[in-house]
């Protein structure tokens, strides 16, 4: 039972990933980001894509940097407290990059209707903002009296990417997946997107599945491939396997002030690496793994 | 600013925070009078205990022993939209005279629009939390008339505008900033001094704000910190102080 869908992340995304397609993200800010995902899409010079993604962060200022990425549907995002998304910032003013804004609950809800395989949702929020105009502008939430309560709503237009890439902790070669801690909207995603492409830090037996099938937040039906990538979500954290690099990120922040120095980092940290196991060894050789990884008792 | 966050928190609320000042509001909070105070997350956490001190929403340690991790319907909606947030704690880049905040677009002096943040759950908290309290830096380029960009509504353009936009929750009860806290006034919805800061004058207020303030004529103090309140954020709380000793 099940197929195995195991395939290099390089082929994944050779095969599954075109040009101008609409791409959802799974990470949230400095969290799960599908880093070693971004990276190959860099590698193989992917252009013209629409990210969807609520809460942007580091994989989607690293994609819109390098010149990947046209459009950008997001409700915003940062770094935390290690900075702004100064690539998606720059871009934008330049003129290079289409942002859509909308709200947390907005795109959760987006994506909630895509999983539904409905047209559109409806939310209390966004009124009377100007994100709401902005949203009218594009043709994607529209203000409605309900017809039962004669309340003021908006209806958000369904999000379904085309791809959904997410970073799980475990998934069997099936692509039945596991994620531990908050999901925020990485099952609304999955649900919306015509099919998914995993990275995961484990590969299990369908046995730890099926023994545990309430567990399984993404299952197989709609998954193309499955990437071995431990760490794949590093310099960003990955819940119960390992914190984010702080060092790494403030660095990265640092450097994605200035094109130049974003450029250089490009080429030393993607560019001149084949995989992404390659750039680990040299940005995270393996002490420093073990200095980061999660243990009880470290408060995180 | 943070202890007058904390205090403004009732026993029984419910509380949806981001991180940083709120955060630190909340969990004073909950260590002092409101011991039964719940905390959620728009990334889709419950009552998290923390230990140490988190860079932001999307930092595990913020997440350290929560009752609850799902997702961000289960927060945004199932909570906030549902009805269930009596209190939003918001900041932003600007607000204006109508307690409207913009985190989306600012405008340089040349008149360029420039990102920073965006909403994120914000937009969300002020348009569905019972009540909000906002929290912002007292800089006169931050207290504009009306902002550039309506990322989290306040009561818009005043006079009962939210109301008739249909928004559900109620809007900003109060601004703190770090030198002194506003209320709104019921009819026009317009910002009004409640109290100074210990030490601060209204000279100070007003040189700060880019708008008109009046100054009312029983305009009160805040009371200050007590020395159990800073020593809970200094030693438990925020004990990389990375968020205190910042004039807060």
């Amino acid at each position: 039972m099940g197929d195995n869908k195991i395939l290099p992340l390089s082929e994944a995304i050779r095969k599954f990933v075109e040009d101008g397609d609409t791409l959802a993200l799974g990470g949230w800010v400095i969290t799960r980001c599908v880093v070693a995902s971004v990276h190959e899409l860099i590698r193989q010079k992917r252009k013209d894509l629409t990210i969807y993604q609520a809460l942007s962060g580091l994989d989607t200022d690293l994609l819109v940097g390098a010149g990947c990425v046209s459009r950008l549907v997001t409700s915003g995002g940062t770094l935390d407290a290690f900075g702004l998304l100064n690539r998606v910032n720059d871009a934008f003013s330049k003129g290079k990059l289409l942002v859509e804004n909308n709200s947390a609950l907005g795109m959760a809800t987006r994506f909630l209707a895509g999983s539904l395989g409905l047209p559109f949702l409806p939310t209390r929020a966004i009124l009377g903002s100007t994100i709401m105009h902005e949203l009218e502008e594009a043709k994607a939430g529209v203000e409605m009296k309900c017809p039962f309560t004669g309340e003021n709503v908006v209806l958000l237009k369904a999000l379904n990417p085309k791809t959904a890439i997410i970073h799980v902790q475990r998934a069997d070669k099936d692509g039945n997946a596991q994620i531990d801690g908050p999901v925020w909207d990485s099952q609304a995603m999955a649900g919306a997107a015509d099919k998914i492409l995993l990275t995961t830090e484990e590969l299990v037996e369908r046995a730890q599945i099926t023994n545990n099938p309430e567990r399984t937040i993404i299952p197989a039906f709609k998954v193309a491939s499955v990437s071995v990538v431990p760490f794949g979500a590093y310099p960003t954290s990955c819940y119960k396997y390992y914190d984010y690099d702080a060092e790494q990120l403030r660095n990265y922040s640092e450097v994605s002030l200035d094109a130049d120095k974003f450029g250089k980092y490009v080429e030393e940290k993607v560019l001149a690496h084949e995989d992404f196991q390659s750039y680990l060894d040299v940005a995270c050789p393996y002490p420093r793994r073990e200095e980061i990884k999660a243990r009880p008792g470290r408060g995180y | 600013m943070i202890v007058a966050g904390a205090r403004a928190l009732k026993d029984s609320d419910l509380v949806l925070v981001g991180v940083g000042l709120p955060q630190l509001a909340a969990m004073l909070a909950r260590k002092t009078h409101a011991p039964n105070l719940r905390i959620a997350l728009e990334i889709g956490i419950i009552d998290p205990a923390p230990i140490d001190t988190p860079v932001g929403i999307a930092d595990p340690r913020l997440w350290h022993q929560a009752e609850f991790m799902g997702g961000t319907l289960d927060v945004l909606g199932s909570i906030l939209q549902r009805g269930r947030v009596n209190v939003g704690f918001l900041s932003g880049a600007q607000i204006d005279q109508y307690g409207n905040l913009n985190s989306s677009i600012v405008l340089n002096e040349a008149g360029k629009p420039r990102r920073i943040n965006g909403s994120g759950g914000a937009n969300d908290v002020a348009s569905l939390a019972k009540e909000t309290i906002l929290i912002m830096r007292h800089e006169r380029r931050r207290f504009v008339p009306q902002v550039h960009y309506v990322t989290s509504p306040g009561y818009l353009k005043g006079y009962h505008e939210r109301t008739k936009i249909g928004l559900s929750g109620g809007g900003p009860k109060m601004v703190i900033t770090n030198l002194c806290v506003f209320t709104f006034d019921q009819g026009t919805e317009r910002m009004m001094l409640h109290s100074l800061h210990s030490g601060v004058t209204p000279e100070e207020v007003k040189a700060n704000t880019g708008f008109q303030i009046d100054i009312p004529s029983d305009l009160k103090t805040t009371p200050i910190p007590t020395s159990e309140e800073l020593d809970l954020l200094r030693e438990v709380i925020d004990p990389k102080h990375v968020y205190i000793g910042k004039s807060n």
